[in-house]
């Protein structure tokens, strides 16, 4: 379980945030929780964080500025992010800020454990192109 | 001197003798033809004028003293006439001792006797050498003058021609003249035509002087009398009093700067009507560079400029509609998010759950029980959550439609504020709420709309107070008639231009961090729509960064 990859979902609604973490750990995984920038930016700065699931509307920010800041800072640049919005037009805007992939709220189980394992596999490498 | 066949006494013969010789004119008497006229009497006269003395005459022939020089034909027709008339006269030319040439008027005569028989002739011959060259002299005068008068008119000829000449050129400047004068005229009209066509007027102003001069179109457009000469004074009359100062400073920073900047302006014309005048000019400036003169057009360009500010509002009104179309977009988007967040959460447990039950078959690890639990009441929530917004949408609908309907009833509003902030803190447990309330009152309302608008009102504070966990609900009597419901929160706050806007249907604060706060961006348009349906007031009071107070109020329920 030690070994398991430890995956940080941000989103300003709890529910979705608990409702992921639960999915996720229910599939060997090691989930943290945040809501918005600041804690999300401090969690991944105190642990080894894998992977970055994160919305795009965070109730004071935009998670694509968000998701542009953390690739712009070397200490953050390489965790991979996959965006989850409910937003339509929210795929060009995620590819832009340099997301690695994007998941369509709502979304299936199976599609969210799929990326998760394509992203962990590529690293970094975006599965959105660009 | 005696006369041989005188038989008269002797004095009678002294007188004749002494008569003919104190007659001016020769008097010669002679024999008869057939004598060859032999000189009988020669008088003093004779002497003097042929310068022969009587001695030497007498006896002689009058051919042989004074030698006749006329042709032979002339003399035998004068003889033919002396012979038949006993009388002749005559001018001849004879030569006198000295051999000049003397011109003489002869009159010669027959003398007959008593019985009528011819005894001789007797011939009186004056002098008119001198007459003659009178004559002659006035003969060459004549001619002079003639000769003169005919220069005379030769040169009035030439000079006629001249002045013909002259006339005629002068006829040919005339018409010239009239021709280009009518061409002038011509040219005006058209000019006059093109100034009205173009509604446009020129002036001329000089500077020195102060005189204004128009062109006749100037006239129609400002509408004044044709007749009426116009001054400086009657034009700022006419520019519309709001306008007149800046329209003299034009004028004015044209004498200073030498350039005259266009402009537009306003006149008020003597029947009222007003119109916009688009002034164009220029300076004339004499060899020292001082601004004489000014000269210039004014064109009427009402219509345009009408047209143009009803363009420019038509620009507006469609800019509004495609505002609202933009507007109602983004609210189809933004709806669409809301709707799907509930739905991805309710479909995420549902997918745990089902996980939950495929893994149990197959007796792997399963979900705590205590986890069923939350994930089946975090569904009911969602859904809830869900109804809610679909509320919303409807409320919007029968607002769109004018199809909503109040369900009154007598209650205690501080009551339903109790209540609401209770089920408020259910869901956000980490704040702090407060309520102010200092009476009991009762309202006639929908129960139901008002709650609708008082979790609005919550949980907006809530949503846009990020970095704060505190909320004031104050219930306080407004005036005599209402009551008020307030929310005070110290969040981020609206600027002053957004507060005028976020009553209405769509309106989103417009910052991009502000757009990313859940909702659809018509709760307060909803709410607001509720509260006036009630007879009641809503009102906001903010300051960016500092936090927002929103009010409602209803009329209080009347005692009797």
């Amino acid at each position: 379980m030690n070994d398991s990859p430890l995956i940080l979902v941000t989103d300003d609604d709890p529910d979705i945030c608990i409702m992921t973490k639960m999915m996720l750990e229910i599939n060997n995984y090691r989930v943290l929780i945040a809501d918005d920038e600041d804690s999300t930016r401090k969690i991944l700065l105190e642990n080894k964080v894998d992977l970055l699931i994160m919305d795009m509307l965070l109730s004071g920010v935009d998670g694509t500025d968000v998701c542009r800041r953390l690739k712009a800072d070397p200490q953050t640049a390489a965790i991979p992010v996959i965006m989850f919005s409910a937003h339509p037009n929210a795929l060009e805007n995620c590819r832009d800020a340099g997301a690695n992939d994007f998941i369509s709220k709502p979304f299936e189980m199976t599609d969210m454990l799929e990326k998760i394992k394509v992203c962990l596999q590529k690293g970094s490498t975006s599965s959105l192109g660009r | 001197m005696a006369f041989r066949y005188i038989t008269e006494p002797e004095e009678r013969l002294r007188f004749a003798a002494i008569l003919a010789d104190n007659i001016a004119d020769a008097v010669i008497g002679t024999d008869t033809g057939e004598n060859n006229f032999r000189i009988l009497s020669w008088n003093r006269a004779a002497e003097n004028l042929y310068g022969w003395k009587t001695e030497e005459v007498i006896g002689k022939t009058a051919a042989e003293v004074v030698p006749s020089t006329m042709l032979p034909e002339v003399r035998k027709k004068m003889m033919a006439l002396l012979n038949e008339n006993g009388y002749w006269e005559g001018e001849v030319v004879q030569h006198n001792r000295d051999g000049r040439q003397i011109q003489i008027h002869a009159t010669v005569s027959l003398v007959k006797d008593d019985s009528g028989k011819v005894i001789g002739a007797v011939a009186v011959n004056r002098d008119v050498t001198g007459r003659k060259r009178i004559e002659e002299n006035i003969r060459q005068s004549e001619e002079k003058y003639r000769q003169l008068s005919e220069t005379l008119d030769e040169k009035v000829k030439i000079r006629t021609a001249q002045l013909n000449d002259l006339n005629s050129i002068l006829h040919e400047k005339n018409t010239s003249l009239a021709a280009a004068r009518s061409e002038l005229e011509a040219r005006n009209k058209q000019l006059n035509e093109a100034q009205q066509i173009a509604n446009l007027g020129s002036w001329e102003w000089n500077v020195e002087s102060g005189e204004l001069c128009w062109s006749d179109n100037m006239y129609r457009i400002f509408e004044f009398e044709p007749d009426e000469k116009i001054t400086f004074e009657k034009f700022t009359a006419a520019v519309h009093p709001e306008d007149r100062e800046r329209v003299l400073q034009s004028i004015g920073n044209g004498v200073i700067f030498n350039s005259f900047e266009e402009f537009y302006h306003r006149i008020t014309t003597p029947s009222g009507i007003p119109k916009i005048i688009f002034a164009r000019g220029e300076v004339i400036m004499n060899e020292k560079g001082k601004v004489v003169r000014m000269i210039g057009t004014g064109q009427d360009v009402t219509t345009q400029k009408t047209t143009e500010q009803q363009l420019i509002r038509q620009m507006e009104e469609l800019k509004k509609l495609s505002d609202s179309d933009i507007q109602k977009n983004n609210f189809i988007a933004m709806a669409s998010h809301e709707l799907k967040t509930p739905i991805t959460s309710i479909k995420g447990y549902v997918q745990l759950l089902l996980n939950a039950f495929e893994k149990e078959k197959n007796e792997e690890k399963v979900l705590p029980p205590l986890l069923v639990r939350s994930s089946l009441k975090s569904v009911d929530k969602q859904i809830s959550r869900l109804t809610r917004l679909i509320s919303e949408l409807l409320d919007l609908s029968k607002i769109e439609t004018g199809t909503l309907e109040l369900k009154k009833e007598e209650f205690m509003l501080n009551e339903l504020a109790i209540e609401t902030v209770e089920d408020i803190l259910y869901t956000n447990p980490k704040h702090q709420i407060n309520i102010f309330h200092d009476f009991h009152h009762t309202v006639f309302a929908d129960k139901d709309r008002v709650g609708q608008v008082m979790i609005n009102f919550l949980t907006n504070a809530i949503k846009y107070s990020p970095n704060s966990q505190k909320v004031n609900v104050y219930i306080q009597k407004i005036g005599e008639d209402e009551i008020g419901f307030r929310v005070e929160d110290f969040g981020i706050g609206i600027n002053e231009a957004e507060q005028q806007k976020i009553f209405e249907r769509f309106y989103r604060a417009g910052g991009k961090d502000e757009q990313t706060y859940p909702g659809f961006g018509i709760g307060l348009f909803i709410a607001n729509e509720f509260i006036q349906k009630h007879g009641g007031r809503m009102m906001v009071k903010s300051e960016k960064g500092k936090g927002s107070n929103f009010t409602f109020t209803l009329p209080l329920t009347k005692k009797d």
